[in-house]
């Protein structure tokens, strides 16, 4: 079993090109350069281009106007530049633009601690941007999921022609793992569905809500129209309010009528009558605390949650029935515990740490009681 | 001229103004790029938020309108992912104020677009605010007494910035086309900006005409026609270039399996601080370490911590060896410790006291005071020459030979295919002086 030392920020560049990401563009910023060093180290000699900005909004920028020119494109950044990102975020939703985002959390608010770890964006990146659309985000625990989620990232951006997010955080890129190289699991990402005519080239051509409008870069053969504007189908200006209720319920329909399909949670299910639901770094203190506590001979079972937007609701209810008590760990001051609470119609318990330090797998056990 | 258009006569009239200059403006990019005969679907014109940017639908050519002040990043964007494209970029004063930045940067890397700004000197569309280009003493919604600020000097912004071409020119001159077409085609980035009248706001408040707008041109001193005009590298061309000079580089991104070829006696899980001062190569000496833990069939994470300085500050790296997958992100209170520096000392004092008296530190003579329940091993390093950035190293060689917890000879191979050149031979030496040393 031939094992590497890896860390995150390789192991989302390395999903990006395996991915068939072609364009990259992103500002230094702790704890996300490294991938940005990754890939302008990388891409050109995979037949693509990686920008650095003048800041984040420029960097966003460039992703959006190479994604619509036909690129497979990527951007990663943390609390601060996610904060610039925010009106670009709206407007790659608008024009349905294929985007992945890589957020690295950092201890916010502001600067906040650059080189200090915390999981304060859970709800920053589905609120990130004005109108208040379902997005699509994802959160790895380790470097094998973070491999796998970041090509599923791709996967979603390119079918559904949104932006779609990694959320990870300072400790999981940072941090250095030994990985099994044959562990991990790869995701296929197929090309976007193209316009093939007859007739022009409608950039939001959709007949069911959910559907997802064929494809055209700029520069094709048909003319492409694109905007951040309310529009119609052709992407043209209209203040008609059936239009722009269409155009919207399209907008939030991708995600939500894909409910079931974007899932992804993993249980570990003994039976116990306490249950934990955990993401992200959180998530390794509580699969430890769990271990410890089996170990002790009591029982407890682990949600963890992967695709932590749209939140999972289905697979909370089922998986916290008969559970005594639900417990959310965070390195927040509980920002998903409401989000489990609003799912199971009953209170939860939180542990939180939000100083730049990890959660110790002690306090969580501690909680189960 | 061509046959070919580039406004569809049929979508007209314009959604501006009677009067409004951007109506001319559109015709004059109509009238150059018929000069140019471009394949219209080789051509997307990206347009800035404001009245400017309402019209884009009477363009037949790809249309791409963003948000405001950003239409350059989305017209760098389209470019470098596809050089072949003509690309103009339609901006007005409120955009090239907000998206300055962009204005200057693009012009400094020298990308091969076009921008064109249609320049009336107030916000139109929001009600006549002044914007950075509102002539001094101009009367705005938001200057009612006058502006106080000075008008920004866009051509001189390229021409400091580096970019290829530069224009200003006003909306009656006969040869707006002709210079349009200069702008369009030269190799680099192109700025055209275009006096305009605001029928609505600005030309109404500051009594402006024709004539008015020579005379102000006039008294603000600032240049006509072409003000910049010269070769530099295109972006894109420069890109192509480097890619084709640079070949097929190897990846550093592929898997990189460390073979097993070490073993180690450890069979329960055991953590280790490194902890010293930036620069002193406590991150890589800790890597080699985790490499050489691999190498010997273990499983190892390795957590850094650091603060926002470079070379100065602590540095500290969390270690744990594990013949299990380790779940553990950190380490709270390690079993052993590589004291390196007073910094070191300083940011791990909690865990330090915290060790249990089984545990082990190495550290050297000015530290030997640590305050530690573990066993204090003190090691001096100056008969053994060393740089300081070798004592982390140097003080893992000596724990591992004391601890046997991995081969020496794991570590002097994961630092042999870590390092290359000096780097490589001075972590050897290193090891090599600590083999030399006598065992206690």
């Amino acid at each position: 079993m031939p094992r590497e030392l890896i860390d995150g920020a390789l192991a989302v560049s390395r999903a990006a090109l395996d991915a068939g990401c072609d364009f990259f563009a992103g500002y230094p910023i702790t704890p996300a350069s490294g991938i940005l060093v990754h890939m302008m180290r990388e891409l050109p000699a995979h037949g693509g281009v990686c920008l650095q900005g003048e800041d984040e909004i420029a960097s966003i920028g460039f992703c959006i106007g190479a994604a619509m020119a036909g690129r497979r494109a990527m951007t990663a950044t943390s609390g601060p530049g996610l904060s610039l990102y925010s009106e670009n975020i709206g407007l790659a939703l608008a024009g349905e633009v294929p985007l992945v985002i890589v957020n690295v959390q950092r201890l916010g608010p502001a600067t906040g601690g650059a080189t200090s770890g915390a999981e304060g964006d859970v709800q920053f990146v589905q609120w990130c941007t004005s109108g208040g659309l379902p997005m699509i985000v994802y959160s790895p625990v380790d470097v094998p999921s973070t491999y796998q989620l970041t090509m599923r990232c791709f996967a979603l951006a390119e079918r559904l022609r949104m932006p779609v997010f990694l959320n990870t955080s300072k400790d999981l890129v940072l941090t250095l793992e030994t990985v099994d190289v044959d562990g991990y699991r790869r995701e296929e990402v197929a090309p976007r569905a193209a316009h093939a005519g007859p007739g022009p080239y409608l950039p939001h051509r959709f007949t069911a809500p959910e559907d997802v409008p064929e494809f055209l870069p700029v520069g094709a053969p048909a003319q492409v129209r694109f905007t951040g504007s309310m529009h119609d189908q052709r992407a043209l200006l209209t203040r008609s309010l059936p239009e722009a209720d269409r155009m919207v319920r399209h907008y939030a329909a991708k995600v939500e009528a894909r409910r079931a399909e974007l899932e992804l949670v993993h249980l570990d299910d003994d039976g116990g009558d306490v249950l934990v639901v955990a993401s992200g770094v959180a998530a390794r203190a509580a699969r430890e605390a769990v271990a410890s506590r089996r170990a002790a001979g009591g029982r407890a079972a682990l949600l963890t949650v992967f695709s932590v937007w749209p939140v999972p609701d289905e697979a909370l209810r089922r998986a916290a029935v008969g559970r005594r008590r639900v417990v959310v760990p965070e390195l927040n001051l509980g920002l998903y515990r409401r989000e489990v609470e609003r799912a199971l119609g009953r209170e939860v318990v939180g542990v939180n740490r939000m100083d730049g330090g990890l959660l110790a797998p002690g306090q969580v056990e501690e909680a189960l009681a | 001229m061509t046959d070919r258009c580039y406004v569809d006569p049929a979508s007209k009239p314009y959604p501006f103004c009677p009067g409004c200059s951007h109506a001319t403006l559109f015709d004059r990019l109509d009238a150059a790029l018929r000069g140019l005969d471009l394949d219209p679907r080789r051509v997307v014109v990206v347009s800035d938020i404001g009245c400017i940017g309402i019209g884009d639908r009477h363009f037949v050519t790809h249309t791409f309108h963003g948000l405001h002040g950003r239409a350059i990043t989305y017209a760098t964007g389209l470019k470098v992912a596809d050089p072949g494209l003509t690309v103009i970029a339609l901006v007005g004063d409120g955009g090239v104020g907000i998206g300055g930045h962009h204005f200057l940067n693009a012009a400094r890397r020298n990308v091969g677009i076009t921008v064109l700004v249609g320049n009336n000197f107030n916000f139109g569309m929001t009600g006549g605010q002044h914007s950075v280009t509102t002539p001094h003493g101009g009367r705005t919604a938001t200057t009612p007494q006058g502006n106080l600020e000075r008008p920004m000097d866009l051509c001189g912004l390229v021409a400091a910035a580096g970019g290829s071409f530069a224009a200003r020119a006003m909306i009656f001159d006969k040869d707006l086309p002709g210079l349009l077409r200069a702008a369009i085609t030269r190799r680099g980035f192109a700025a055209v900006e275009v006096w305009e009248l605001c029928v609505a706001y600005y030309g109404k408040s500051n009594d402006l005409d024709r004539r008015a707008l020579e005379d102000l041109l006039a008294t603000t001193g600032l240049p006509r026609g072409v003000v910049v005009d010269r070769d530099a590298p295109e972006l894109t061309d420069a890109q192509a270039r480097q890619a084709g000079e640079r070949g097929a580089a190897r990846s550093q991104v592929a898997p990189a399996p460390i073979e097993e070829r070490f073993s180690s006696p450890l069979r329960a899980r055991r953590t280790l601080l490194v902890t010293g001062s930036a620069g002193q190569k406590v991150k890589s000496s800790s890597a080699a370490l985790a490499r050489a833990a691999v190498a010997s069939g273990l499983w190892a994470v390795q957590r850094d911590d650091y603060p926002v300085t470079v070379m100065t500050g602590h540095s500290l790296a969390e270690l744990a060896f594990d013949v299990r997958p380790i779940d553990r992100l950190g380490v709270d209170v390690p079993d052993d410790a590589l004291l390196v520096s007073e910094d070191g000392r300083r940011v791990s004092e909690d865990k330090l006291a915290r060790m249990a008296p089984s545990g082990r530190v190495y550290t050297l003579p000015e530290l030997a005071g640590v305050r530690t329940p573990a066993q204090v091993r003190v090691v001096d390093p100056k008969p053994l020459r060393l740089p300081r950035t070798a004592y982390p190293l140097a003080l893992a060689a000596l724990y591992l030979r004391e601890t046997g917890l991995l081969p020496v000879e794991a570590l002097r191979r994961a630092v042999g295919e870590m390092l290359h050149g000096p780097a490589a031979e001075e972590a050897a030496a290193t090891i090599d002086a600590v083999e030399r040393l006598e065992r206690t």
